[in-house]
């Protein structure tokens, strides 16, 4: 029983709907919008003349391509040793008893409690001896460390949601545990593979706290980090900045497109037992 | 093709006996149905034959071997599982020669087992569906082409028909016991449902609290139960089991006296050591107890007078709830007429060679009576 219908509920979404998109609306619209006009023309709907030249510059003559690729690199690397560490401890959470099961699965729940403020000061002391600061590497293991344990929860839902039976049938048709994992709940698993894959990679994507306080080189930064470049001493280049915020959108999005049926399925996962 | 042993086979969680000193063997080629109520144990005993379960205690043998250590791959069973656990990524030809394939079969012996065990299920047109495309009772058949093509020394079937509708369980029920006909091969079969037990059966065990009530063919458990337990348990509507007392019938003879109502004279030859003034428990087949005139061939008859407080007509049968003393009854009447109703002071009449009796502390039959 719903208690808007129709037209009303369509009124609703739409008004979310622009409610949602509006700051993407405007990021574009700066992005596009030339310099001289930014501040002559008052808060318009759109400029009188639109220009690319933002863009122009943030590819051409920012070392933004730079800290692109290197967001590349941390989010896809983090991405994957996450999924694949998540997978591992998800299944064993799901399919084994094992002393101190419970205890273990409470830890990983009161990792996510503390404010990452609070560990940036240790993080960075435990990191420093190990000449991890300063490192590609070192953000994707502390990305991996954040991100772990949502993950394995997430995964431990969608292994969850697959019956039992299924390993206990291929094991009587002949599989040992390791070959009915890969024959039967890998191909199954794809679905959470790829909401965690997801899930994780736009986290490691748009992370800034931590690449701002472990990265000081320009050519290893991300571009979370390098969007702060765009404000000067003298002031903030908007337009340009926007543009780069606008270009960081795209990989995400398209990630999201691929995965979004997924996703739907990754959020409902492990709410009805089945 | 083989015989399978359980001896003195336990599973414990913790403290908890889930199986307790489970002794069983079962003949080459035999039928055999576990049966009992949800958390009897029956489900963990087959899996603890499958091989995914460990087994806390005991032996058990499959053919000439030990199976214990053996993981499930290496047994040599097959199993349907209550869910059918069909792998919904293959079709139903990649799923019924999955296992032959793990195997490392030629393909051609694959092909033709599949073929051969499709053809068997009728499910010649369904090889390139995938799960989700079929409905319950074609992926009740896919599982258990599963089970057939690999030729298994034993067929472990985990409560295959709770999930279909109650037309469909019957038919999938008289197609497993065709099955068996044609492919002759040890079943082990668990479900609670004591109609499935009893129709597909050489022998039922029933079980309760992780322990065997009784061992014995349809016909045994029916007619000789063991205990009051299985007396309730197998039969439908099941029998009437009254708290009794057993007390002289005044010429000698001992007699069962139903509360407030007729006590009814009981053979001595039969009943072995029952003893006046003692408390039982007396159990009585609906199908023993009829309106005069009404019921089945009598051995011998005791009549008395009842009130029947009401009437559930099943059709070619119907139920009587009356008042025998003042313990409520079910009678059953098969073909009734079309005009049977609540009445008072209706002449009913019981057989009493259907009399049992159980102890009132343990449980246990009290006659030895063998049928």
């Amino acid at each position: 029983m719903s208690v808007v219908t129709g037209a009303g509920l369509w009124l609703i979404r739409l008004a979310y709907l622009a409610f949602a998109l509006f700051p993407l609306f405007w990021l574009v619209r700066i992005a596009l919008t030339p310099d001289a006009l930014l501040y002559s023309e008052g808060t318009t709907l759109w400029p009188s003349e639109m220009t690319f030249a933002n863009f122009a510059y943030v590819l051409e003559q920012s070392p933004f391509p730079t800290f692109f690729t290197n967001t590349v690199i941390v989010s896809l690397g983090t991405a994957a040793i996450v999924t694949v560490l998540a997978a591992g401890v998800g299944y064993a959470f799901s399919r084994f008893q094992f002393a101190g099961k419970r205890a273990v699965m409470v830890f990983l729940v009161i990792t996510q409690l503390f404010p990452l403020v609070m560990v940036i000061t240790p993080l960075y002391q435990l990191l420093a001896p190990l000449g991890l600061v300063n490192t590609r590497v070192g953000l994707v293991i502390v990305f991996t460390a954040f991100n772990l344990p949502f993950a394995a929860f997430l995964m431990h839902s969608f292994f969850e949601g697959i019956p039992r039976e299924l390993e206990q049938a291929a094991m009587i048709d002949g599989c040992t545990r390791f070959q009915a994992l890969i024959r039967i709940i890998l191909p199954l698993m794809l679905p959470g593979i790829g909401a965690t894959l997801g899930f994780v990679f736009t986290a490691a994507w748009s992370e800034l706290l931590f690449s701002l306080m472990l990265i000081s080189s320009e050519d290893l930064k991300t571009f979370a980090v390098g969007l702060l470049s765009f404000v000067g001493r003298s002031g903030v280049d908007w337009g340009q900045m926007m543009a780069a915020a606008t270009l960081a959108l795209i990989p995400p999005a398209i990630f999201f497109t691929l995965i979004q049926r997924y996703l739907v399925g990754g959020l409902t996962a492990g709410a009805v037992k089945a | 093709m083989a015989e399978v042993s359980l001896r003195r086979v336990a599973k414990r969680y913790g403290s908890f006996q889930a199986v307790e000193n489970f002794d069983l063997d079962i003949a080459h080629e035999e039928f055999v149905v576990f049966v009992g109520p949800s958390g009897c144990g029956k489900s963990t005993t087959l899996r603890m034959i499958a091989g995914l379960e460990d087994i806390s205690d005991g032996e058990i043998w499959i053919g000439e071997r030990v199976v214990n250590d053996l993981p499930p791959r290496a047994r040599n069973i097959s199993m349907v599982f209550q869910n059918y656990a069909l792998y919904p990524h293959m079709t139903v030809r990649q799923s019924q020669g999955f296992g032959l394939r793990m195997a490392r079969r030629p393909k051609e012996e694959i092909a033709e087992k599949v073929n051969r065990a499709t053809s068997l299920l009728g499910l010649q047109g369904l090889l390139a569906r995938r799960p989700a495309a079929l409905s319950g009772g074609q992926r009740q058949r896919v599982a258990m082409g599963r089970a057939i093509v690999r030729d298994p020394d034993v067929f472990l079937f985990d409560e295959p028909l709770s999930n279909l509708d109650a037309k469909l369980r019957g038919q999938m029920r008289t197609e497993i016991k065709k099955l068996h006909e044609k492919v002759r091969t040890t079943v082990i079969y668990v479900t609670h449902d004591q109609v499935e037990a009893m129709t597909l059966a050489d022998r039922i065990v029933v079980m309760r609290d992780g322990r065997i009530e009784q061992v014995g063919t349809p016909y045994e458990v029916f007619h000789t139960p063991a205990s009051r337990f299985v007396a309730g348990f197998i039969g439908s509507p099941p029998m009437n089991l009254i708290d009794a007392r057993i007390v002289g019938d005044g010429q000698g003879g001992l007699a069962v006296a139903v509360p407030g109502g007729p006590a009814l004279p009981i053979d001595p030859a039969r009943f072995v050591g029952v003893r006046a003034d003692t408390e039982v428990t007396l159990g009585l087949r609906p199908e023993s107890i009829a309106p005069e005139g009404m019921g089945g061939p009598i051995e011998r008859p005791y009549g008395f007078a009842a009130d029947i407080g009401l009437v559930e007509p099943l059709g070619s049968e119907a139920l009587l709830i009356l008042a025998l003393g003042d313990v409520e009854v079910t009678a059953r009447v098969f073909r009734p007429g079309p005009r049977l109703a609540p009445e008072a002071g209706v002449r009913f009449v019981i057989d009493l060679n259907d009399l049992h009796l159980f102890d009132d502390t343990t449980g246990r039959r009290l006659d030895r009576r063998s049928e």
